[in-house]
This record gives C-alpha cells, structure tokens and sequence, in this order.
C-alpha cells in the first residue's frame, strides 16, 4: 500500500514537472503535429486513420476548390493505426490552432472520419501514441462510444482497454525517458501536406485482386447507427475551436470489404441542433468510380491515383453541402 | 510468446507468480521441482526448440561428471571430460561459430585464387548458449580435477543448469558454487529482501532507465560513422561503454536479485569496472564470472604463469583471444580480446619494469585516466560492424579527424562522466544499502516513489540485452 502510494506520489510529480505529454514523440503523430505547427495557414484538415492517411490527397483536393470565392489549404493530418481517439487530440489542435491568416477570408473544414476505430489495439497499449493520449478526458470520451448497440461484450473491451491506457498515461510510463532523450524526428510527413502513399506491392495487388474477383454480384447492405461518442466528438471540437462557422464533416472512408458489405448511413446528424452531414462513400453503388482495381494498393486501401480521385470526389461533396456559395468564411 | 525480457512487465508476473507458489512450497524438493519447471517454461518461451537441446546437454553432463568421478583408470576419466569437452564446444561452434569459421576459409580460399562459394547454413543461434555451455564445463573439468563431488540428483543438476535468473546471460555460476546451496531449503529475512529488491530496481534503472535510452543516440553514430563530427563520435564511444556496461550489469544485477528473492545465491558480475586504476584491475571487475572462468579454465590450464616472460604473456593473449571470441563470432571480437591482451601484457611490463610508485599519489588518477580510455577505444572494436567503421571511429577518438556534419545533442557527451561521477559517488557513500536499511514502511515508500521513476524513464521499445546474443 506504501509502496503504491510512493508510486502514485512520484508519477505526480514527474507528470507535473513535463511538458504536455501529446507532444513527447509518437510518431507519426509527432510529425502530424509538427506540421500542423509550421503550417499555418491550413484551414482545412482530414482526420481518422490510415483510409485517409493514404487516401486524402491536399493538393487534389485544394484544387477541386479552384474558382470558389475563398482560398483552400488543407493539410492531411489522419494516421495510420488512428483511432477516435487520436483522430479527437489532433483535431483539437488543429482548431484551436484555427488562423484564417491575414484578412482574406477562408473556409473552415474539418473532416472527421465517422467509421474510425475507437481505442488502439492491445499490441499497441504501451506505445507513446497510446500511453501519452489517455488522460481522464479520453477516458471518459472513449466511455462515449459505447451504448446498447455495441454489446455488453465490446462495451467492456473498449471501456478496459481505455482504462488501461489511462493507467499507463497516469503512471508516466515512458514519458521521462522522452522528455529527457528525445529522439530524432521523422520526416516524410512535409512534402504532400501530410498525405503519404506506399508503393504497391505483390501481397496487396493479389489481395485487391482476390477483391475483385470474388465479389457478390449484391453486396449486403448494413444499417449502421451513430454512437453517443460521434455526436460528442463534434459539440466538443465546436465548443474549442478558435474560429466560429466551422464545417463539420463526417466521412465515412471506403475499403475493398465495401464490395461484399457497405454501410447505410444517415445524411447528416443533429449536434446542437446544428446538421453534421455524413459523407459516406463507402458506396460502391454510389461512387463505382472509385471501386476500380487499378486505384487500390491494398484491399483497405487506395493508391496515389486513387487517392487523387477520392479527394476530387470528397472536395465535391463537400461543396455541394455548403451549399451556394460563397459559405460562411470563418471567424466571420 | 518470445523473448521474454527481465524489464517487460510479463517478467515481472512471471517472477511474482513463481515467487509467489515457490515460498507457498515448503518441502525444498518440491521447490526445486517447481523451479526447474519454471526454468523450462521460461526457455521455452524464448525458443522451445532448444529446449530438448538443454536437457539433453545438461544430462550428458551429469552421466559423464558421475563416469569422471567413479573410475579410477585416468584414461579413462580423460576420455569422459574429453567427451563432455567435445559435447559442449562441439554444441557451441556448431550452433555459434560454424558459420564464422566457414565465411573466414572462404574469404581465405578466395583470397588466395580458389574462387569457392559460400554453402548457405542458416543456423539459429540458442539464446544463452555461450553461458550454459560454459557453465555445463565448468562442472565436469571441475569434477575432472577433483575439486568438485558430482550431484548425484539429476534433478538438482537440471535445476543448477537450467536455473532461469542466470540462463540466459549469467553470471556465469559455477555448479561448485551453485550446487551446495541445493542441500537445504533456503530462507529469507526481511533485510535480505529489501536488499534484493532494491538490487533489482537499480538492474532495472541501469537497463531501461540508462542503456535503453542511449542505445539509440550509439547507433546513429556508429551505423553511420563518416556523417559525424568528431566530439559527437567520441561522445557514442563514451555512451556505448555506458549502454553496454548498464545493459550488462543491469541485467546481472537482476539476475542475482531474483535468484536471492529465492533464496540462491548467484556470483558477483561487475564492481565499478570504470573506476579501475589498470587493465588487470578492470578485468578483475568486469564481468567477474567470465574472466575467473577463461583466469581458472583456459589460462590455467595453458599453464598460466610461467618463469619464462614470453610464455606468460603467450598464455594470456591466448586466453583474452579466446575470450573476444566468446564474445561473438567475427573477428572484431577476437581483435577486441587481443587488444585487451596486450593492455595486459603492457601494464604487467610496465609495473615490473618501471614500477610506477615514484608517481605517488597521481598515479592512482593517471591509471584510471588510461585504463578508462583504452577501454572505451576498446569497446569501438566490440561495437563496429567491420573494421573500417572501427577504424573511422578510432581515428576520430583519437586524433580528432574531422567528419560529416551531424552532430549529437551537446549534452550527452557529459552523460558517462556525470553517470560515472554518480556511480563514484553511490559507492562511497553506500546509498543502495542505506535504501535497503531503510525502516520497512518508509523503504516501501521510497521503494515505490523510485520505480514510478525507472517507469517513467523507460523508452517504449524494447530493446534486447546486448549478452543475449553471445
């Protein structure tokens, strides 16, 4: 008991004594997080995890844009292996970051990924992007996503997995070791704005084939509902953005499995009153255009090209629900 | 499940779990029992295809101890050590040296006009090979020589060479050593388990706290040498005998510790080696259960100290030869072992020749000053990959040759000496025994207070102890 609250006492204290432990190194999330702080200008950014990692191209995206009234820079700040979790910290920094610059006026856009996981796996509980994420707030933002139509079972799963990983943030497991030796920084993250693509390789071109090949001639469709956490998510960012008229955006991002089984959606959902459309294009009814095989580098995920076209696509359905524009620029 | 290291949080179950049921037992054959299945298991999670290996190694010993130990016909008992000697160097170079020795004659062929192919061998290397092996000898030569009785348990003897603190990476415990303490049930005071307890924070401090979080700084400078300036060269020289001697001592001490939280006692591994005064002292202090092995085992039995100079010195670059290549198989090592023969072999003639009391009481600070640098320009062979990296590297710790422009964070070439400063510094003023002596409930305190620390300092990233691999 003595020896827990020595414990206990001496992780106050070291906790006490750092820096904000987001920003000890986690890569990829440093080099994210780096790049949000020298890109200032960005006021547009894509959340959630390596389906937009891979997948949300800036530079196609921005000039799907070309023509309309206010400038676009976006930036891609998802990750690969990223949860709500870690999709929920870098979209807080991202907006309370939020600088239309200058006096020209601006779009402001965030795009959330709705179909996210929610915590890490467990493989990853000691790595820093985890252990240096889950203070009580995350705790609790994570105890958000869990209802009746999750089951008992994941209910327990996800809310012990987060607990855990909130242990591990409270302990101060690595985090000294961090702050004191810290360790070279990656790059890569700069050159397309946050967008990174892996060349193809053999494994995946026979997995986006085997794809192909054995669909159903139906895929099966599912009704999907929107959890507690997914409204939560965007009240919270509204309330900490540095800017008014933000637009929220939930994306729900494609895979290969879209083939065999596709997600239904609502178009958009309340938060404060407020509608919070849902981009699903998931659809391979819907977008057949990007459910080619020569776009895919792995069946979860597109290719440079196929990024390109997702993010022309995206630009447009994004346009088309701000409606007439000019749109409210933001800080307006 | 592999691997399975002394800092990993499922070590430290394991260890409470086995703690836990071996003082729940109270027959001693019941605990040496349950220890030696829990040494298995804990091979068997690093590779449980060795497994059988070190069964089948550790009876071959213990029929041929017993053979050396009941004839009377010395031929014969040569013949018995001979066969334990072959079983075991013969295990060892198989598994370890094989593919070294075979590179050395092709390169050599091809040298010399042959042109020959390498034959692909791809050939596991058992973690801990190089200890048990060594160990396992130590027992038959030791029976051989009459300074040991055989055990006449197989059990017991399966428990001494298998006995998981000490299996993977030592120290080195001699089963002459180790073997008496099998007789009775062991106990445990509550002084002796603050003691031990707080031994296995600091080996856990030294590992994760220290070499962990240096290794990675060593490797970019020695993974890519011409790309440094010259003070951040030396700094990774300084901050590689600061990873190895806290990875090695780390895990030592932990081993020790959670073999006296049973009860055991295991051999002292390290006493402040950078702190010695001259070469002969470092060895006395660095890894002491292997260099009284290759003093009692290969320098001894070469002849050790003669009347004739040359074959003293001869038997001692032998022994440090031998004792580079324990260390791995490249010739890295070998010349690694050969300079610290040669260290030797100097600092002897130097003492007989000049004796070097007229430098009075500098010559305590001039030998350490030396014998600190030499190791440390040591330790470049033992890092390197090949000798033109440690070349690159020797010229710029020693001449300063100017390299590339990365450079190293300022700070970290203060890190040894600070680190050294503090090791000085614990020594003198006994703070591990003071902690331990501490009164029960404010140790407990302070006990948990320091390892939300050692957590805290703990890079996320294993990284393997370096021994492992020799």
């Amino acid at each position: 008991m003595l020896a827990a609250l020595g414990f206990a006492a001496a992780a106050a204290a070291i906790r006490l004594l750092l820096p904000d432990p987001l920003y000890l190194y986690a890569p990829p999330r440093s080099e994210k997080l780096a790049l949000l702080a020298r890109d200032r200008e960005a006021t547009v950014a894509a959340f959630g995890t390596s389906r937009v990692h891979n997948g949300f191209l800036p530079s196609a995206f921005d000039t799907a844009f070309a023509g309309a009234p206010y400038a676009v820079h976006s930036l891609n700040l998802a990750l690969f292996g990223g949860s709500q979790t870690e999709q929920r910290a870098l979209a807080r920094e991202f907006l309370a970051r939020l600088s239309p610059g200058g006096t020209e006026p601006a779009f402001c856009i965030a795009i959330l990924e709705l179909n996210a996981g929610l915590n890490f796996e467990l493989v990853n509980l000691f790595h820093p992007r985890s252990v240096n994420l889950y203070d009580l707030d995350t705790v609790l933002f994570a105890a958000s996503f869990s209802d009746a139509s999750v089951g008992r079972v994941r209910e327990i799963a996800r809310a012990g997995v987060a607990l855990v990983a909130g242990l591990l943030h409270y302990s101060g497991l690595g985090m000294l070791s961090e702050a004191l030796f810290q360790r070279p920084r990656g790059g890569g993250a700069e050159a397309e704005r946050g967008f990174v693509n892996e060349p193809r390789d053999e494994a995946g071109r026979r997995g986006v084939e085997a794809a192909f090949r054995d669909r159903p001639q139906t895929p099966v469709v599912a009704t999907m509902s929107i959890l507690p956490g997914n409204r939560a998510l965007v009240a919270e960012l509204r309330a900490a953005a540095a800017r008014r008229n933000v637009h929220f955006f939930y994306l729900v991002s494609p895979s290969l499995d879209d083939l065999y089984r596709y997600p239904e959606y609502p178009a958009a959902i309340e938060v404060s009153g407020t509608p919070v459309p849902i981009l699903n294009l998931a659809r391979p009814d819907r977008y057949p255009q990007l459910f080619r095989p020569e776009l895919w580098r792995d069946p979860g995920h597109l290719d440079t090209e196929g990024a390109a076209l997702f993010s022309r696509i995206l630009a447009e359905e994004v346009k088309a629900r701000l409606g007439p524009l000019p749109a409210a620029a933001c800080g307006e | 499940m592999n691997e399975v290291l002394f800092v990993e949080f499922r070590f430290l179950v394991f260890l409470a779990i086995v703690l836990l049921i071996y003082w729940s037992l109270v027959r001693n054959d019941h605990r040496k029992t349950f220890v030696l299945v829990a040494s298995y298991f804990f091979y068997g999670c690093w590779d449980w295809r060795f497994v059988a290996m070190l069964f089948l190694l550790s009876c071959g010993d213990f029929f041929f101890a017993l053979r050396i130990d009941a004839s009377r016909n010395p031929v014969l008992r040569r013949v018995y050590v001979a066969a334990s000697l072959a079983m075991n160097l013969g295990t060892l170079g198989l598994f370890k040296y094989c593919n070294f020795f075979l590179d050395s004659a092709v390169a050599l062929l091809d040298a010399l006009g042959a042109g020959l192919s390498r034959p692909a061998l791809q050939i596991v290397l058992p973690v801990g090979i190089s200890f048990f092996t060594f160990q396992s000898l130590s027992y038959t030569i030791d029976v051989y020589r009459r300074q040991l009785e055989p055990a006449r348990s197989l059990r017991d003897y399966l428990f001494v060479a298998s006995f998981f603190p000490q299996l993977v990476a030592g120290p080195i415990t001699r089963p002459s050593f180790f073997l008496p303490q099998l007789v009775s049930s062991r106990s445990l005071t509550s002084p002796e388990a603050r003691r031990f307890l707080m031994l296995f924070l600091i080996g856990y401090l030294k590992k994760a706290g220290i070499a962990d979080n240096v290794a990675p700084f060593v490797d970019r400078v020695f993974d890519a040498p011409a790309e440094f300036e010259a003070p951040s060269s030396i700094a990774a020289v300084w901050l590689y005998a600061v990873q190895i001697y806290c990875d090695f001592s780390g895990y030592s001490d932990m081993a020790i510790a959670c073999a006296g939280l049973m009860g055991y006692r295991l051999m002292w591994n390290f006493d402040a080696p950078y702190l010695a005064a001259s070469i002969q002292d470092f060895w006395r202090r660095w890894h002491i259960s292997l260099s009284t092995w290759i003093r009692d085992y290969i320098y001894l039995s070469l002849g050790g100290r003669s009347a004739n100079r040359l074959v003293t010195y001869r038997n001692l670059l032998l022994t440090m030869l031998a004792g580079g290549l324990w260390h791995g198989a490249a010739w890295t090592f070998v010349a690694w072992g050969g300079l610290h023969g040669l260290g030797l072999i100097v600092n002897r003639e130097l003492v007989s020749r000049f004796g070097l009391a007229r430098l009075g009481r500098w010559r305590g600070f001039l030998g350490w000053l030396l014998t600190i640098n030499f190791v440390c320009l040591a330790w470049i062979l033992f890092r390197a990959g090949d000798f033109g990296s440690a070349t690159t590297m020797i010229g710029r710790y020693l001449l300063l040759t100017p390299g590339g422009p990365e450079a190293l964070p300022n700070w970290l070439i203060l890190l040894g000496p600070g680190l050294l400063l503090v090791q000085f510094a614990a020594r003198r003023y006994c703070w591990a025994q003071r902690l331990s002596a501490l009164e029960p409930r404010l140790f407990a305190f302070v006990y948990g207070a320091l390892w939300a620390v050692a957590v805290a300092l703990m890079p996320l990233g294993y990284r393997p102890f370096i021994y492992f691999q020799f």
